[in-house]
């Protein structure tokens, strides 16, 4: 690893807006509107993994999924699962994806979440969760996929601000 | 430009075995219940600045904009203050009369019940779960399997608390079952939740049991979760019919269950000992 390369570079930047869409997850924003809140985290992680695929991916991914399990008094480890395999999949496909157009890549992340909210059901079916098939987590997934083009374009400014490759 | 796919695939296999070794210890263990406040402590931070726009809100929303509003509301509590006040004095009366006679027949003393409010952070409107989350978690001492009032009787229990936050299951919630007592014939029974509207049933009685619509349940203290004494519901239906072998019977929360924004959390004043609720004292309560 060269050290040189790193200097000027605000890492930190990417802690902040995983400290961002943490708040973002856990802001009261009424009965309705949390019901559909699509899921922040994973749309940063996905951005992070396309981004900088040697710095962020799994660890960082099943981190987060755990410490949102923890701020949102879920099953420990479910959302850390579904995040570490969101970001397997995303620093996977990191070089092809990053080619796509905003639109395409829109898709992507409509698949991806589309594929932790089926987890996430098939796993509270097993624990017989009450709610495990409500319809909201499905408009989130759909919010997720649409807000994709905002968050890119707004974490592609920080990330070129920060200096970041 | 490689960032080793075989590296992140054995992590990943790794984590995902690891986090499914989380979910059956959090699952069927109480192991991982003593961590979690420890680890809630990393995300405290979080929520203080999530919290930053609702406080900005209510803050605005509590703004006397309309003096007139404010100055009929004023009335209006004032008139109600004067009619509970007159209720509580004969309840006055009434709590000194029972302390004496408790203490002729030498049972325990009777201290009130600590209470805190709280206000309801989320509601899960989801129809088959009913729970709430409020904004009390284990810094005001909230403990799992709590008891959570409002002012007309039993709303439900605690059944997760975190540092800031509370999960709440009301008793219509279908993993609810409330040991409760007739008030008026003194019965035994178990009030279930439906998880189906705003109703409670109460399965498997026989049909010669001395329940009747109109009586009201409060709150037995069996099992020791519930505190006795608290109302829970009234009898709206009870249908016997030939075909089942057993009553048919709905009761009605008389706590308010479809418009909650305030509700108590209760701190009994002392453990419910099995000896408080021997045969001897059964009919003083009923």
């Amino acid at each position: 690893m060269v050290r040189i390369g790193y200097a000027g570079k605000r890492w930190w930047v990417i802690a902040l807006s995983f400290f961002l869409a943490l708040c973002f997850s856990v802001m009261e924003l009424g009965p309705m509107w949390a019901l559909w809140a699509p899921d922040w985290i994973s749309l940063v992680l996905i951005y992070w993994c396309l981004a900088v695929p040697m710095r962020v991916g799994v660890g960082v991914g099943w981190t987060m999924g755990l410490l949102l399990d923890v701020a949102t008094f879920g099953l420990i480890g479910r959302l850390a699962l579904t995040k570490a395999l969101i970001a397997y999949i995303a620093q996977r496909f990191a070089l092809r994806l990053r080619a796509f157009p905003v639109w395409q890549q829109a898709c992507a992340v409509f698949l991806l979440l589309g594929m932790e909210a089926l987890i996430i059901t098939l796993l509270a079916l097993m624990m017989g969760e009450s709610d495990a098939g409500r319809p909201g987590r499905w408009v989130a997934v759909l919010i997720g996929a649409v807000l994709w083009p905002v968050i890119f374009i707004s974490l592609r400014r920080m990330r070129r601000w920060a200096r970041l490759p | 430009m490689t960032y080793g796919i075989g590296r992140s695939r054995t992590r990943f296999v790794v984590l995902a075995l690891l986090s499914l070794v989380l979910m059956g210890l959090d699952t069927y263990t109480d192991s991982l219940k003593q961590t979690r406040p420890i680890v809630g402590l990393i995300v405290v931070p979080v929520h203080l600045v999530a919290m930053i726009p609702a406080l900005i809100l209510t803050q605005a929303n509590a703004l006397p904009f309309d003096v007139a509003r404010l100055q009929q509301d004023y009335q209006a509590l004032k008139e109600h203050r004067l009619l509970l006040n007159s209720r509580l004095q004969r309840l006055e009366a009434i709590e000194a009369e029972n302390d004496r006679l408790r203490s002729l027949l030498s049972a325990t003393g009777y201290t009130p019940d600590e209470v805190l409010l709280a206000e309801v952070v989320q509601v899960n409107v989801d129809p088959y779960s009913r729970t709430l989350l409020i904004n009390r978690g284990t810094v005001e001492g909230v403990y799992e399997g709590q008891a959570v009032l409002d002012a007309n009787g039993l709303l439900g229990q605690v059944v997760r608390s975190g540092v800031f936050r509370s999960t709440v299951a009301l008793i219509t919630d279908s993993s609810q079952a409330i040991p409760v007592m007739s008030v008026r014939s003194g019965l035994h029974v178990l009030a279930y939740g439906t998880g189906q509207g705003n109703a409670l049933t109460v399965p498997f009685l026989e049909p010669t049991a001395n329940l009747r619509e109109g009586d009201v349940l409060v709150t037995s203290g069996l099992g020791q979760r519930f505190p006795k004494g608290y109302p829970v519901a009234r009898v709206t239906q009870v249908v016997s019919s030939l075909e089942e072998s057993f009553l048919r019977v709905t009761a009605l929360p008389l706590a308010q269950l479809d418009s909650i924004s305030e509700l108590l959390l209760l701190w009994p004043a002392k453990p419910v000992v099995p000896s408080d609720i021997s045969p001897k004292q059964d009919p003083s309560s009923g």
